[in-house]
């Protein structure tokens, strides 16, 4: 187990106080920690891909880090009109 | 060897803050503090993370990338933290414009502290109430 991997191991513990404030209070405090999470996921996958040595994977990372942003755009649009 | 060092600080220091950021989201108060702490993450976690893979990978292919993670994270985040936070703005006092009691001062009204720099650059800012009026209207 390289030092990528412990890395990865501390981050992914980070997600976990991200999915407790998605899963209580207001609702863009909710969108708050899933924006949170999308980037600690975004660093967990960089630091798989280079502590597995599969560094195509990064595409990966990559795709989610464009993809988080337009859906928490999207989020924030909603919420601010609609609900 | 030196590199290998540089490598390991840039990463822990990513580490860091991300754990800082994430219990920072957890334990703040506001919304508001919250994205303070969502901030954290992003901007120096990411960085500090993507720096260090690109450090160590070099002037490859995987460097590139994860220098174009950084770079995106870096340019998109600002805006998705601005959007959230107008959004639970409207969402709490159900518009975007100050309300006269939260004591706002606005470039082109007195009392203003950067007032003279203001005027020099020929930036003004449009009236709050102006704006209100036109709404209702």
């Amino acid at each position: 187990m390289n030092f990528w991997m412990v890395a990865a191991t501390v981050t992914t513990c980070c997600l976990i106080p991200c999915g407790v404030v998605c899963m209580r209070g207001e609702p863009e405090e909710r969108l708050v920690g899933l924006e949170g999470a999308g980037n600690i996921l975004v660093i967990v996958l960089v630091l798989l891909a280079e502590g597995m040595h599969r560094l195509t994977f990064l595409d990966l990372p990559l795709t989610l880090a464009l993809l988080a942003f337009g859906g928490g755009l999207v989020f924030a649009r909603f919420l601010e009109r609609w609900m | 060897m030196i590199a290998l060092w540089v490598v390991r600080i840039l990463l822990w220091a990513g580490i860091v803050a991300v754990v800082t950021g994430s219990l920072g989201i957890l334990f703040a108060r506001t919304v508001f503090d919250r994205l303070h702490y969502a901030g954290l993450v992003s901007s120096v976690g990411t960085l500090g993370v993507a720096a260090a893979v690109a450090v160590h990978e070099g002037w490859s292919q995987a460097g590139i990338k994860c220098a174009l993670i950084g770079l995106l994270i870096l340019f998109t985040n600002p805006v998705l933290t601005h959007a959230t936070a107008r959004a639970a703005r409207v969402r709490r006092y159900g518009k975007l414009m100050p309300e006269p009691q939260e004591r706002v001062r606005f470039l082109d009204q007195p009392g203003y502290v950067g007032e003279d720099e203001t005027r020099r650059v020929g930036h003004k800012r449009r009236n709050p109430a102006e704006h209100l009026e036109a709404e209702d209207q």
